[in-house]
């Protein structure tokens, strides 16, 4: 795994706006940076990378089978009880699971470690599917990168093949906070991913969602809403005024409920718990467990409920080395060992690792000058060269 | 090693096609090779390529569909009740108070 400076192609903006990449620049700051790629080996990506997020799929999906079953975990996840009969009815009916995106520390040496897993609203996935393959082409061509590079990516086709398995010929509504630029853009792909799939769709916003006397949820000409895909976290919808009328409405939710479990940082040390030294895993503790004094006075703090490294909060010798600010952590917390992001060339560099209809298919490289990782972070595409 | 690759995009603003190598079009490609020695017609299965552009007539963004967009999506905070078709009342504002937190990304 190297980084490596290069050209920027000077035309990428135009490219960017063409595709309907709008958010590649926030508040005048770039987003998208190709002044530099990540070049990985074939054996990194398949080894370090591909076949890991494999076996973190199934550990989550253990995790998941032992917590409808464990009130004690749910509780501990801080999960409301009125959810828990209805996440382990979607867990037990095989409700799918579109995507999700695990956040991996890795340097190319040695296993890469799990961080987080963003499994109910990961976002970046135009940008890994789309901007960054049009980029490897163009980078090909312009002799940016070597002729035969290549790169980790089927996410595009993967998600099509997902949304076909989901609901080929079936209505879909798509709902999240559309006044977001990001949001907006991410919705529109996927929507654009599942007509692809044989899916009629529409996006409508969460606000707009209509709940009709009997529960069911309607868009705004009162048509039932069957099939939902939502880029909008289920701890907010649990605790939003229309929360207590998700267990009894009949609408299919892409991610499904049980994905709740999974997107809670308690993961963190319940996998831990399950799996002790897993190659993939660093150990974690909830705040509050005695045991986790066990990681000494460094350690990661991550509130259970977080977005782009809000509320995260780096501690170093007992002291908080860097935190972002953010409206997280009413709910607990867990401390995760420390386990620094490598640098490269002043950057701090984050992976993500895509699964979509439960396979490996892509990767996506952020990088920032600080040591958490943040919604302002960049995005650096990356090649295989050897 | 290269095989033709389409990108088609129907609603983000452009139709691109896309043409280039890909491992992952190549473990792509394996598995239909896979499938088609099982293929009583000995031909490949249609998927066999990293994506299918679908000329469907909706490119360059035309066809987007907003169900009722709100520019004040981060806004919404009372329940209201809405019936475009007059029929039924359905009451909104039940989910979106959280919009205020910025994206729902991670």
């Amino acid at each position: 795994m190297q980084r490596i400076a290069c050209d920027e192609r000077p035309d990428w903006r135009e490219q960017a706006d063409k595709v309907g990449f709008v958010f590649h620049s926030t508040d005048g700051a770039t987003y998208w940076d190709e002044s530099a790629y990540y070049g990985f080996t074939l054996e990194e990506i398949e080894r370090d990378l591909e076949a890991p997020t494999a076996a973190l799929d199934g550990l989550c999906r253990e995790l998941v089978a032992r917590a409808v079953a464990d009130e004690q975990i749910l509780r501990r996840l801080a999960i409301p009880v009125a959810y828990w009969n209805w996440l382990a009815a979607s867990w037990k009916r095989g409700d799918p699971s579109l995507y999700g995106r695990f956040d991996l520390r890795y340097d190319g040496n040695g296993p890469a470690k799990l961080l987080e897993y963003n499994a109910d609203t990961p976002t970046a996935v135009f940008e890994t599917a789309v901007f960054q393959w049009l980029w490897l082409e163009d980078a090909i061509e312009r002799l940016i990168v070597p002729k035969q590079a290549d790169q980790y990516n089927s996410l595009h086709e993967t998600l099509i093949e997902g949304w076909r398995g989901i609901g080929r010929g079936r209505r879909l509504h798509l709902a999240g906070t559309i006044g977001d630029p990001e949001d907006r853009g991410t919705l529109a792909y996927l929507e654009d991913c599942a007509r692809q799939a044989g899916l009629a769709t529409g996006v409508l916003a969460m606000e707009n969602i209509g709940r009709m006397p009997n529960g069911s949820f309607v868009d705004l000409d009162n048509a039932p809403i069957e099939l939902m895909f939502k880029l909008y976290p289920w701890e907010w919808m649990m605790r939003e005024q229309f929360g207590a009328s998700l267990p009894g409405a009949p609408t299919q939710f892409v991610e499904p409920p049980w994905k709740a479990i999974l997107a809670n940082k308690g993961i963190l040390p319940l996998l831990w718990e399950m799996f002790p030294r897993h190659p993939n895993l660093l150990p974690a503790y909830f705040d509050d467990d005695p045991a986790a004094a066990t990681l000494g006075t460094s350690y990661v703090k991550k509130p259970l409920y977080s977005r782009e490294g809000a509320n995260v909060e780096l501690v170093v010798s007992g002291e908080i080395l860097d935190a972002d600010p953010g409206p997280y952590g009413a709910e607990g917390y867990v401390r995760q060992a420390l386990s620094p992001l490598p640098q490269f060339a002043g950057n701090y560099a984050v992976l993500g690792s895509w699964i979509a209809g439960g396979k490996p298919c892509g990767l996506s490289v952020r990088e920032d000058a600080s040591p958490i990782t943040k919604n302002t972070s960049r995005f650096l595409p990356h090649a295989i060269i050897a | 090693m290269k095989r033709s690759a389409q990108i088609g995009l129907l609603v983000m603003g452009a139709l691109t096609t896309t043409s280039a190598a890909g491992y992952f079009a190549t473990n792509h490609d394996r598995a239909c090779q896979e499938k088609a020695v099982n293929n009583p017609q000995g031909a490949p299965p249609q998927d066999c390529r990293r994506s299918v552009w679908y000329s469907s007539g909706h490119g360059s963004g035309g066809s987007h569909s907003y169900y009722g967009y709100s520019s004040s999506a981060g806004t919404s905070t009372g329940t209201s009740s809405h019936s475009s078709s007059g029929s039924s009342t359905a009451s909104r504002g039940g989910f979106g108070g959280h919009a205020g937190h910025g994206g729902s990304g991670g």
